[in-house]
């Protein structure tokens, strides 16, 4: 301390050269700092970080990606009280100060969430029917409002900014990246499994924020269903909408996202298809156009393989195959697990991803981590598909068979909170599992495929 | 001579049958059922419990607490601050609850597999019969309460007679006529429940159901429809309706008999659609095939009175 106050005044490079290293060090211990501490914020401060659902506020913030991922989206939002005029203005340039944009587009579709208010309890023993009553009202579940606005004809491989306005409430401007018309420089994390253990499924989804500001290529994140425990509860749904409000990057980046639907996300007030926008009888499966280069074909394995799906599937992959130089599939029961039994889908699913070759199968439900042997007609064969997965976003994980002959000779499993980053290139697809400390647990780079 | 006394018959010539039917199938329901505990993650309590644990460990409560009172203004008691337990000691406990359900699992097997035999000198250890059935019967509850599979709430009457075999197996074990008597009727009670929800399963077009179809036939290459696929199983669904309500209903051997071989078609139909691997499916099912044809066996009347008939009152050695 002496010696800094008796050299730092005598001369003044010094004084500049003290300031700038200081700054530096600050600086690189500031983000240093960020990272490190991702697995111990406490959870008062992982709260802080989400919108409070109030009057006509704007929150619970997403855009939702089925189609067209170059051309369209869906922005969707919630708010505590119904409102009445529901706008998303966007642009290809930042609003600024006085946040003006090139385009608007009123929401399609608004309504009140499907809420199951939960049985009034019975009064307890010496407890009064008004303390009873009291006890119950605090069980009411406040009402919640969607707001989806589809907005289409966008610009490929281009920043679109946006506010949202609910009856004059704005929210901050975000930005997302519609993806390249053509190519496939760009990255995709996958993800399952986020339905308990809330805590870790915030860290996981600050982990994906991290993930997109270190590798700015990060174009959107594929769910593998298993969002949340019942999926007929609202109660849980707003958790974990609030809490993917931090996959949002700090400079208001939102990383689109590609639903799944996992065997705890059904319900019969089809809360599922209200939180994304989604038609229940036509869009439980669906393909998501990233580029012309990249499809990202999305299986329900709550609904029968046979029939209508599989008759969809054939006809999708026969379409796409020629077309798309990387041919994915997400679902979220796994052919291949590396817990449980197979998906009662797998003698229907996985012949017809034989046949067109599909590149990559991304499977959740398991709560480990998996990558198989490529596999062909249930055989190891190096031209077959590697399947990855099973969810890490929060949920305990499990332990897995290790003694399984797609895992253990030459494939890899084992059990910690995940998500994978898939590298595109043109002739290759890497395929990362990242931890929530930001380290890769397995570095896996797949061929593409002669066409 | 009528069907019944040629029942009494045949059970004079094999004294042992109605046991050892009854003690094979409970044997290969357990049986189906442990294999998945012991390879496959664990039974259906142990998930609940492990998750019951997992969410009580990452506070996850007192965190819901914390957001509907800061994000959603609902005043519930917020609990500060939220304890998250350290991984490794979740971990450690997990590990012990897997091991405490494999235990379980374990010793239900043994009990399955050594009851028929220690039965045979101690008679009255029949009873203990009933630790496999309360097993079950927790696993089928646990089941419904884990949800995440079309109508898994129904679990518990869908596998009345995998649970009910062994409340069978201590009756018949202990015979006389008013157990046997019970034994009737629990085994066309469970037979009723499970062909019913099945049948309501099937009425209801489960997609499990759909893809079994879908699967079987396609190994035969028959390119089954939608329309047909769906045709098919609601008539499949009616049937089990009907059955169920006829095993209640009447003492009609034939119906009886159909639904054994029923009950076995469907067990076999997993296996079948799924390959060799799906056997512990085909073995946890076997019940529902064993319940119709052990009421044959018994050849008891089908009325609405626990009244023991005369016809099968002879009495037969404990096995």
């Amino acid at each position: 301390m002496n010696k800094k106050s008796t050299k730092i005044p005598l001369m003044n490079t010094s004084r500049v050269g003290f300031i700038v290293t200081s700054l530096t060090f600050s600086l690189i211990a500031a983000v240093y700092a960020d990272d490190v501490a991702l697995s111990k914020l406490d959870v008062k401060t992982l709260v802080s970080k989400m919108t409070p659902l109030k009057g006509t506020t704007p929150a619970q913030w997403r855009v939702v990606w089925t189609g067209d991922a170059s051309r369209e989206a869906t922005i969707s939002w919630t708010t505590a009280e119904p409102g009445t005029k529901h706008v998303v203005h966007y642009g290809p340039e930042s609003g600024g100060n006085e946040k003006k944009f090139a385009l608007s587009q009123t929401c399609q579709s608004n309504g009140a969430y499907s809420i199951e208010q939960p049985k009034p309890q019975k009064p307890k023993e010496g407890e009064s029917a008004a303390e009873a009553a009291k006890r119950n009202s605090r069980m009411k579940i406040s009402p919640a409002y969607y707001h989806h606005a589809r907005v289409k004809n966008l610009n490929s491989d281009t920043c679109y900014y946006f506010i949202l306005e609910s009856d004059g409430e704005q929210s901050r401007e975000f930005y997302f990246r519609t993806a390249p018309a053509e190519g496939d420089d760009f990255t995709l994390i996958h993800g399952g499994d986020s339905r308990s253990g809330h805590a870790d499924r915030c860290r996981m989804n600050l982990r994906i924020a991290e993930q997109a500001i270190s590798e700015p290529k990060v174009l959107a994140f594929a769910h593998g269903g298993d969002y949340i425990v019942t999926g007929s509860k609202w109660e849980q749904w707003r958790l974990w909408l609030s809490q993917h409000e931090l996959t949002t990057l700090k400079d208001g980046r939102v990383l689109p996202i590609i639903p799944t639907k996992g065997n705890h996300d059904g319900g019969k007030n089809g809360l599922y298809f209200e939180v994304f926008d989604l038609a229940e009888k036509t869009e439980r499966w669906h393909t998501t156009m990233l580029g012309k280069d990249v499809a990202l074909v999305t299986l329900d394995t709550n609904s029968a393989a046979g029939g209508a799906q599989a008759e969809w599937l054939e006809a999708e992959m026969k379409r796409l195959r020629p077309e798309v130089r990387w041919l994915l599939v997400q679902y979220h029961r796994p052919m291949y697990p590396a817990v449980k039994g197979p998906a009662k889908h797998a003698p229907i699913f996985c012949p017809i991803f034989d046949k067109y070759n599909v590149d990559i199968a991304l499977e959740s439900d398991g709560h480990c981590m998996k990558r198989t042997v490529p596999i062909r007609d249930g055989k190891k064969d190096s031209s077959g598909i590697v399947y990855v997965g099973e969810g890490g976003l929060g949920v305990g994980q499990r332990k897995t068979s290790e003694d399984r002959w797609y895992i253990n000779d030459g494939g890899k499993a084992g059990s910690e909170h995940h998500v994978i980053q898939l590298d595109f290139t043109p002739d290759k697809m890497r395929v990362r599992f990242i931890l929530m400390d930001g380290s890769a647990w397995d570095d896996h780079t797949i061929k593409v495929r002669k066409r | 001579m009528t069907v019944q006394t040629r029942m009494v018959i045949s059970l004079k010539e094999h004294p042992l049958l109605l046991t050892r039917i009854a003690a094979l199938a409970g044997m290969m329901t357990v049986f189906g059922t442990v294999w998945p505990v012991l390879f496959h993650g664990g039974s259906a309590v142990g998930e609940l419990l492990v998750r019951t644990h997992e969410v009580e460990a990452a506070g996850d409560a007192d965190f819901e607490a914390m957001m509907e009172a800061d994000l959603y203004g609902e005043t519930g008691e917020v609990s500060e601050p939220v304890t998250e337990r350290d991984p490794a000691s979740i971990a450690e406990h997990v590990s012990l609850l897997r091991d405490l359900d494999r235990g379980v699992a374990i010793l239900c097997l043994l009990l399955a597999v050594g009851l028929p035999f220690l039965c045979r000198k101690w008679p009255k250890v029949a009873w203990l019969y009933l630790l496999p059935a309360v097993w079950l019967l927790m696993n089928a509850h646990a089941g419904a309460m884990n949800g995440g599979k079309a109508f898994a709430e129904l679990a518990v009457p869908a596998q009345a007679t995998r649970w009910g075999m062994f409340v069978v197996l201590a009756l018949l074990l202990s015979r006389n006529a008013q157990t046997d008597c019970i034994a009737n009727w629990v085994l066309r009670i469970a037979c009723a429940l499970t062909f019913a929800i099945h049948g309501w399963e099937a009425f209801q077009l489960s997609p499990p159901f759909q893809d079994l179809l879908y699967a079987t036939f396609g190994h035969v290459e028959i390119g089954l429809s939608e329309s047909a696929c769906h045709g098919l199983l609601r008539a499949i669904g009616m049937m089990d309706l009907l059955l169920a309500v006829g095993v209640t209903a009447i003492h009609f051997r034939p119906l009886l008999l159909w639904m054994g071989c029923w009950g076995l078609i469907t067990a076999a139909s997993r296996p079948i659609a799924m390959g060799f691997d799906a056997w512990p499916e085909f073995a946890m099912r076997l019940p529902n095939s064993a319940a119709p044809l052990l009421v044959v066996l018994l050849g008891m009347p089908a009325a609405f009175s626990l009244s023991p008939s005369k016809i099968t009152t002879q009495q037969e050695p404990a096995t």
